[in-house]
């Protein structure tokens, strides 16, 4: 047996916490100003605010730990985090289908947003995952409860693409794709989480390659987006100059970070999963 | 009164996003107006005319932001501004404020021994009471009605200045200019940092605080915007002063200062069509007349406007927009007409309409032989289907996913807006009685397109849009049509239609620069809505055309309809602040498309409602008859008021139209008279909505409901289209029957109305227009 394996399992903990960082961060900042724009009228818009800051610490401390172990507190941050987007889906639940016209194209979206509090319970598992990766490699076992942690970690990542693939379209879908460019994130992390998913449960070396390729063009998506959407901003009336109106009203700049954190944590349950097939 | 917006003035935001150059110029010169400057009233009216001012909206005097009120009068009298519509009881504003000042003052020494002014502010309330009520008797009346002198005249006047003054926007809460920055917060009971806030009971510290961190926050803003305040070095050339259309190019809507090139023709050589009017329906004949190769001129009384840089987030300053000369309006019912229904610029009303977007429903187009009313189009719905898809596409309309009412339809371009607190009440109402209801199909933009900015939810649509997200014709089929090589010509006032030996039209006498033109064409279209079309029509005759060009069915002119915009208006408890967004997020069709139940034919839908408060003003007091401290406690509940208001189908009646009176207007040629009296189908109409309307107000617990019962919109007919020579002036293909070259294409050409906005219809006609002609000239059938 190679010694890499403890270091192949810590820097891809590593990068599963810098993913859930990522997606965290987006949280923050995102729902920081989509709250604001709802005038905070709920005590409740706090709650994510302060879990993603949580969850968002939790995993820039555990970006940099590179100890072979489980930190309780980070786990428990991440259970907190996974809990708060799931109370939240419950919250916009109940916005969307409190207003006239219930559950309609138009409230899903201008109403408070279904897909969003969900990449906080994302952040949550994934740094979940993470932790786990670092008590499982350092047990040196590879099940999670009967299943491969790695594979299910590819699984929830894959998952978190497609859905957030989804927010895309519907929102994109709002703007009447009205720049080609608005395609790019409703085709490139769909077929980036479908390979990831093959990946994931048909083994073979040539689907890794390919899935890394497609993780790695996800995550600069994801930042090219935030890009595209400051230009979005700037097409609005008055432009930047304005930007007390625009960047409530236009394309949201925290969103496509979300990509880049989720396809970080795609890559890096490939390098778990290859070196579970290695070490077996 | 309590301050209900303690410590908020719109002035604070200045120099914020949310006031552009052109506007702080405007509002400039309104806050330095010298309130005893006078150049109209005389040194024995002045003392009365600021007495009756005082009364009808007192202020304190001396203090900071005071409305110069007699001074704002009088230099709407100085410059003789007009309303676009006269009562035909009602001599011209000039000598009427001089003749009822005269009577006023009569009446008050008859009654007291002294003048108007010298009374105790109770007697001078007491007498304009009388005056509102038509019982002051004094001979010095004449035959000036004092009733309607009060509420036409005096209130509208008044009124209308002291709501156009920051001082009022400040007492009554309202957002102010909001151009380039609009409003993002649209549900009820909220508010964006930039807004006022309103003081609730116990907690009216938090809204002072509130008020003041707004003002901090706005002059934190590009400070240095401060020294263009009021200066005249950056404003454009006045688009109405001189053409901007000439030299070889036209105006770019897009760019401010910016110009496009623009093909020019020689008024001596025949243009394949010369076209009258740049609305809805000329302007899209323009584009796509231009676009199938034919050679075009398009010739529009009205300036054109660059909206960036021309457009003020100002009701007052905007009236620019408005067809305001005059009309004499008479009938059992006069039409108010100028605003609401009539525009003066390149592009036509379109470049102030409210963009609702709607499709006539089916059997609107068979009314005669499916519903048993009205006339029969001689056009298939089918064949408009598809002609109102081309329109929804050119204007990139923002609409449902999917529509509730009639056959299906294709997806709209454009997803809908998002609702304000108005449009939620509809919504909310709508549900709570069983009925459908949907976001508004609107020719606004949702998303960025082109050049062209998505709408900023400002709320002035109907004062014309400086976000350019507003489809109008003048930024979406007039740039195409320039590209395609046709000419237009602003400011150019068409006075006849001139024909040959043979009755064949050979061209049109225009005004323009000052002197008289004639542009020769092969053929001419005449699209100036329905009240300049027949008036041209009719002041061209002839020897050989008596009666005026393409009448020989003695029909030019009749069966004029306008619509019903009968409104429902109430006070929430809740903040709905319905200055914010297009005033029209969302409807119902329900009696458009619901046929039992009803005692009266045709059908009406209703919309929420957003007037602004100069409009909304003399709403209240020129048609409720509030003035004082009654019409101020009103005003004050501007932002928590919803309203719900119809378009109802109005009957064609031959006794309806347009016809030409004594007086001239400022190009020596005859004014409109416009006759209008409803039927009673109308009337029956008019009642069930009303009925109906006061059912969904009170599923939304509104107080103080108040129904406005007189209010029409839109204008149609008086040259209608038809399959019969003797009954109609134009074919499927707007084509005269008597005139082969002449051909009207705008909203006369409507046999019916329907309960819809009738401009997606009239842009849908203006393009199958120009394929039927397009078939015509290649089967060698236009000649």
């Amino acid at each position: 047996m190679s010694e890499h394996g403890p270091a192949v399992v810590s820097t891809a903990a590593r990068q599963l916490n810098l993913g859930a960082a990522l997606l965290a961060l987006a949280v923050l900042a995102d729902s920081a100003v989509e709250h604001y724009r709802g005038s905070y009228h709920n005590r409740a818009m706090y709650a994510p605010l302060a879990s993603a800051s949580l969850a968002l610490a939790g995993s820039v401390h555990g970006t940099m730990d590179r100890r072979a172990a489980r930190h309780p507190v980070r786990d428990g941050i991440y259970a907190l985090a996974a809990a708060t987007g799931i109370a939240g889906l419950g919250f916009h639940s109940y916005n969307i289908n409190k207003r006239p016209g219930g559950w309609s194209w138009l409230n899903l979206f201008y109403a408070a947003p279904i897909g969003a509090p969900f990449a906080l319970t994302l952040s949550g598992i994934l740094g979940r995952g993470a932790e786990k990766a670092r008590a499982v490699g350092s047990a040196r076992t590879s099940r999670n409860r009967g299943l491969p942690l790695a594979r299910l970690i590819a699984a929830v990542s894959a998952a978190g693409l497609a859905g957030t693939a989804a927010e895309a379209a519907l929102l994109h879908f709002r703007g009447a794709y009205h720049n080609p460019a608005m395609v790019l994130p409703v085709s490139v992390p769909p077929i980036a989480a479908a390979l990831l998913g093959t990946a994931a449960f048909a083994p073979g070396r040539r689907t890794h390659r390919l899935a890394r390729g497609w993780l790695k063009l996800t995550a600069f998506l994801g930042f090219a987006g935030v890009g595209l959407h400051a230009y979005g901003v700037s097409r609005n009336m008055g432009g930047w100059r304005n930007w007390s109106q625009n960047v409530l009203n236009g394309p949201p700049l925290p969103a496509p970070p979300s990509f880049t954190g989720l396809a970080l944590t795609g890559l890096a349950a490939l390098s778990l999963i290859e070196e579970t097939e290695r070490v077996a | 009164m309590p301050d209900r917006y303690p410590g908020y003035d719109v002035l604070a935001k200045r120099d914020s996003p949310s006031w552009n150059e052109q506007t702080r110029r405007v509002v400039h010169e309104r806050l330095t107006l010298d309130p005893d400057k006078r150049t109209f009233f005389t040194d024995t009216e002045w003392p009365t005319v600021r007495a009756v001012c005082a009364r009808i909206l007192a202020q304190e005097s001396g203090k900071a932001g005071e409305v110069p009120l007699a001074a704002m009068l009088d230099a709407r009298l100085a410059r003789d501004a007009r309303d676009g519509y006269r009562d035909s009881r009602l001599p011209p504003p000039r000598d009427a404020w001089r003749r009822a000042l005269l009577a006023l003052d009569a009446d008050s020494v008859g009654r007291h021994g002294i003048r108007f002014h010298e009374l105790a502010p109770s007697a001078q309330s007491q007498l304009l009471t009388l005056c509102q009520n038509g019982e002051l008797r004094d001979p010095a009346w004449g035959d000036l009605p004092c009733a309607q002198f009060f509420e036409k005249r005096l209130l509208h006047d008044v009124v209308g200045s002291y709501y156009a003054h920051p001082t009022a926007w400040s007492e009554i809460g309202y957002g102010g200019p909001a151009s380039p920055r609009g409003y993002v917060r649209m549900d009820y009971d909220r508010r964006d940092p930039w807004e006022a806030a309103e003081a609730h009971p116990g907690r009216e510290q938090e809204a002072y605080r509130d008020n003041l961190a707004l003002a901090h926050a706005a002059t934190r803003h590009v400070g240095h915007e401060r020294r263009v305040l009021g200066s005249r070095a950056h404003a454009p050339q006045d688009a109405a002063a001189a053409s901007r259309a000439i030299g070889g190019r036209a105006p770019d809507v897009f760019r401010p200062g910016g110009w496009v090139p623009m093909r020019e023709y020689s008024q001596d050589e025949p243009v394949d069509f010369v076209i009258v009017g740049t609305g809805a329906g000329g302007g899209t004949l323009a584009c796509r007349l231009a676009e199938h190769g034919f050679s075009v001129v398009a010739l529009d009384a009205g300036p054109y406007w660059r909206p960036l840089e021309d457009f003020a987030s100002d009701e007052h300053h905007q009236e620019k927009l408005y067809w305001t000369d005059e009309r004499i309006v008479d009938g059992a019912n006069p039409l108010q007409l100028g605003a609401n229904n009539s525009g003066k610029s390149v592009g036509g009303s379109t470049v102030h309409f409210a963009m609702v977007s709607l499709r006539f429903r089916p059997e609107w187009f068979k009314s005669r032989s499916l519903l048993g009313y009205g006339a029969d189009w001689p056009l298939d719905w089918r064949e408009m289907w598809k002609y109102y898809q081309e329109v929804e596409n050119t204007l990139k309309v923002s609409g449902p996913v999917r529509y509730p009412w009639g056959p299906k339809r294709p997806r709209y371009p454009y997803r809908a807006h998002e609702l304000n607190a108005a449009a939620l009440a509809l919504a909310q109402s709508a549900e709570a009685l069983g009925i459908d209801w949907s976001p508004t199909p609107l020719a606004t933009l949702s998303a960025p397109r082109g050049l062209a900015h998505p709408c900023v939810y400002r709320g002035m649509c109907v004062i014309g849009c400086s976000t350019n997200a507003k489809q109008s014709v003048l930024v979406t089929w007039l740039p195409r049509a320039l590209a395609a090589g046709a000419e237009i010509r602003d400011l150019a006032m068409v006075g006849q239609v001139e024909h040959d030996a043979n009755g064949r039209v050979t061209g049109v006498r225009f005004h323009r620069h000052g002197s008289w033109h004639f542009q020769r064409a092969r053929n001419v279209v005449v699209a100036g809505y329905s009240i300049e079309t027949p008036r041209l029509l009719l002041n061209s005759a002839s020897g050989r055309y008596p009666h005026g060009l393409g009448n020989s069915s003695g029909l030019l002119g009749r069966n004029l309809m306008v619509q019903a915009n009968q409104a429902l208006w109430g006070v929430l408890d809740r903040e709905v602040r319905f200055y914010k967004g297009p005033p029209s997020l969302a409807i119902t069709e329900h009696w458009n498309y619901t046929d039992h139940g009803k005692d009266f034919f045709g059908g009406y839908s209703y919309m929420s409602q957003g007037p602004l408060p100069m409009l909304w003003s003399r709403v209240m007091s020129s048609k409720r008859g509030l003035w004082g401290e009654r019409l101020r406690a009103q005003m004050e509940q501007y932002n928590h008021q919803v309203g719900l208001k119809i378009v109802g189908e109005l009957l064609p009646q031959e006794r309806n139209g347009v016809t030409l009176a004594q007086e001239k207007d400022q190009y020596g040629l005859p004014v409109a008279r416009v006759t209008y009296s409803l039927c009673d189908n109308d009337q029956r109409l008019i009642r069930h909505a009303l009925g109906f309307l006061h059912r969904a107000m009170e599923t939304l617990d509104a107080r103080d409901i108040w129904e406005e019962t007189d209010d029409t919109c839109h204008l149609n007919g008086t040259a209608r289209m038809g399959d019969d020579p003797r009954t109609s002036i134009v074919n499927a293909d707007c084509r005269s029957w008597d005139i082969p070259n002449l051909w009207i294409c705008d909203g006369s050409v409507f046999p019916t109305v329907g309960g819809v906005n009738p401009s997606l219809t009239i842009q849908a006609i203006a393009c199958r227009t120009a394929d039927r002609i397009k078939e015509l000239a290649a089967r060698g059938e236009l000649v």
